[in-house]
């Protein structure tokens, strides 16, 4: 083994249990034990109940390395990011960690809203892994980079949210760990406070750190990572230089032409009762395509099942460009039609979009189904590519201008007086 | 240094070079835990001292005035007092622990640490909640002296160098009990209940507001394999000089906490390697 390695995972598993796990109250326990009894087999070994959220994954990392690990939804990005940070432990395999690790899969981790700012930044600082004289030594950059200064001592409970999400960034942003593991915590903040983060992490990844970020931005991995992992349906199926890695994941399942379909629907893992069948693409004309024109409609069509009567819940669209720029996030959260229950059935949601409205340019599109309790009932993302181009018509003018947004100007040139 | 990390199924000691080095995250947990405790009320720290001060005076009032139980002949706020400093201390080690994967699940979810520290912060602070009471105890003890002066009975003498080993056996218990029901709550929440109520039954079946010497014969048996009876009844030999201490009693006690502790660490041990995928 070279001496600079220092992570190595041999044929790593991890295999969950479907239903039945969890917390569960003893009465339900007693009923299923009956169940068992009766049924005379046992329901764990119903392989229809377990599922791998990731198998045979093979990797080493090197000391200084920033590696993105990037996939759709259900890839079995957060399992390995789990395991890695030790919060959970392998089914199958194993691997070696040499050195200290940091893992980050929320920031403020421990915040007790009783306890004074500083107080916070001790205690998750300690969990985090910081030795004392580490926090008494970056206490005072910690308040300077979350900009608190005036309210050191004042109870978190009576910060604003903002000012939370940025302390408790401040002191993940000031870990020092030899191993960084990283969940996409960069989206929070206000933007500027985005950038200063993504700037600490550039410093971070250029003192030897070793990095692993996970990110469905395909803009922080191509800044950051020099390397990247891509993981589908629980396999490692790529791992190289980030740009191929990226093109090979934005160009994966996505030749669908925009339309995309599941004869049987789409649901994520332990959702029953609400399943995706298609996600289509179409113009003015109701021609399904994923090349429009800056003067066509994009009519977003999603076309889903509910099969037991449930609370509304909202539909997002999100659009990005292939460079993990965020143009838009739709959501039928302000439709009144939304309020209330859903009975059994099959419906047809349509977005539409207005032409002139998205310059020219590469799009990915991601649709989220998220309950009224912030649950994702489903996550497709970056599932349908389409392209918006210069095409003219007869009676419209084109405008050439950089950037994601089609200039829908009107000009007025005239001339005022001969000279 | 390397870390293998192995698959759930192999269950390694831990690692008690790893757990020093959080020394200081267990120094702040507890006192994470005692600010938390107090700033939420109105009388703030206060209500470690009267908490125990005023369930003796309900114990003095029901106990003592309507149902004349006999207190070996101490005064009844003073033995009240003396039995709480240890009862509490048990039942609130106990309590604390037994719940401790659902009250820390966002910690255990979402970032790895030695998973000891919290059990071993919950008893410090209850240990220190127990220094509060057992002050609390001494002023008591010499208002009493001071009024009744001689006639106070019995006294402090030499046996008072056995209490670190009867709170030594009490923390082993209650620890060991509370490592086993936070393994039985993380999975059954409704379990949870009943260990509130499982206290409550417990200090009435153990010698707290009773001396062991009023029992009857029939309820005497049930009391004898009580683990905690002979470390009450030692306590307030040590401290009152009432009663009589048991060695023998005592190290029956001392076996059943010791094997306790053993389970639960091992239960804790393996509910902890799969609790985040649990919940």
């Amino acid at each position: 083994m070279p001496d600079n390695t220092v992570i190595s995972c041999r044929n790593l598993g991890k295999r969950y249990r479907l239903g039945g796990y969890g917390i569960t109250s003893f009465r339900d326990e007693l009923t299923q034990l009956y169940k068992n009894i009766v049924s005379a087999k046992k329901d764990s070994l119903n392989p229809v109940n377990n599922f791998w959220a990731i198998k045979n994954i093979n990797f080493d990392v090197h000391e200084g390395e920033t590696v993105g690990l990037i996939g759709r939804n259900g890839a079995g990005k957060s399992t390995l990011l789990k395991l890695l940070a030790r919060i959970t432990t392998p089914t199958q395999g194993y691997f070696d960690i040499y050195g200290k690790v940091a893992a980050l899969l929320e920031v403020g981790t421990g915040f007790h809203p009783e306890l004074t700012g500083k107080e916070n930044i001790y205690l998750n600082g300690a969990i985090l892994g910081m030795r004392r004289p580490e926090i008494n030594r970056l206490v005072d950059q910690i308040v300077e980079f979350a900009g608190v200064e005036k309210f050191v001592d004042t109870p978190v409970k009576r910060y604003s949210s903002g000012m939370r999400v940025k302390l408790a960034f401040a002191v993940a942003a000031h870990l020092r760990q030899e191993i960084m593991i990283i969940d996409e915590v960069l989206a929070v903040g206000d933007r500027d406070f985005q950038k200063k983060c993504i700037t600490k992490m550039g410093e971070i990844a250029r003192h030897g750190r070793t990095i692993i970020i996970v990110s469905h931005n395909m803009l922080t991995i191509s800044q950051l990572c020099n390397r990247t992992l891509y993981l589908k349906d629980g396999n490692l199926i790529s791992d190289g230089d980030t740009n191929d890695v990226i093109n090979e994941y934005l160009s994966d399942g996505m030749e669908g032409m925009g339309d995309y379909s599941w004869p049987d629907g789409i649901a994520d893992p332990g959702i029953t009762q609400f399943k995706v069948h298609s996600i289509r693409l179409t113009n003015d004309t109701g021609a399904i395509t994923n090349n429009f024109g800056v003067f066509d409609s994009i009519i977003f069509a999603v076309e889903f099942e509910v099969s037991e009567r449930i609370w509304s819940f909202a539909l997002k669209l999100s659009v990005q460009t292939l460079t993990g720029v965020d143009i838009f996030t739709l959501s039928n959260f302000d439709d009144p039609a939304r309020s209330g229950f859903i009975d059994p059935g099959r419906y047809l949601y349509k977005f539409s979009l207005p032409p002139k409205l998205i310059n020219q340019g590469n799009f990915v599109l991601s649709v989220l189904a998220v309950s009224v309790n912030e649950k994702y009932l489903l996550r497709l993302e970056d599932i349908i590519k389409f392209d918006v181009g210069l095409i003219g018509r007869d009676d419209e003018v084109l405008i050439q201008s950089r950037g994601v947004v089609y200039p829908n100007l009107t000009t007025d040139y005239k001339k005022l007086e001969s000279l | 240094m390397r870390i293998r990390v192995n698959s759930e199924s192999k269950i390694g000691l831990p690692s008690l070079w790893e757990l020093q080095q959080y020394r200081f995250l267990v120094y702040l947990f507890v006192k994470k835990d005692f600010i938390s405790k107090y700033k939420q009320n109105l009388l703030g720290p206060a209500w470690f001292v009267l908490q125990p001060l005023i369930m003796t005076l309900v114990f003095t009032i029901v106990f003592g005035g309507i149902a004349q139980i006999p207190t070996s002949g101490v005064p009844g706020p003073l033995f009240y007092i003396c039995s709480l400093s240890a009862w509490n201390f048990f039942a609130q080690n106990f309590s604390n622990n037994s719940n401790l994967f659902l009250v820390n699940a966002p910690l255990y979810t979402k970032v790895y640490f030695p998973r000891l520290t919290i059990p071993i912060a919950n008893s410090i602070s209850s240990l220190m909640s127990f220094l509060v009471q057992f002050l609390l105890f001494w002023l008591v003890w010499i208002y009493y002296k001071v009024n009744l002066g001689e006639d106070l009975g019995g006294g402090v003498g030499a046996s008072i160098i056995y209490l670190p080993l009867l709170l030594g056996v009490l923390m082993m218990l209650s620890l060991g009990i509370g490592l086993i029901f936070s393994s039985i709550t993380s999975k059954y929440r409704d379990l949870g209940q009943l260990s509130a109520f499982l206290i409550q039954l417990w200090m009435y079946l153990s010698p707290v507001i009773y001396p062991m010497e009023t029992i009857t014969e029939g309820y005497m048996s049930l009391l004898r394999y009580n683990p905690v009876s002979p470390i009450l009844e030692g306590y307030r030999y040590s401290l009152l000089g009432v009663g009589a201490i048991d060695w023998v009693a005592i190290f029956y006690s001392f076996l059943f906490s010791s094997a306790l502790l053993v389970i639960g660490a091992f239960t804790f041990e393996k509910t902890q390697k799969r609790f985040a995928d649990s919940i």
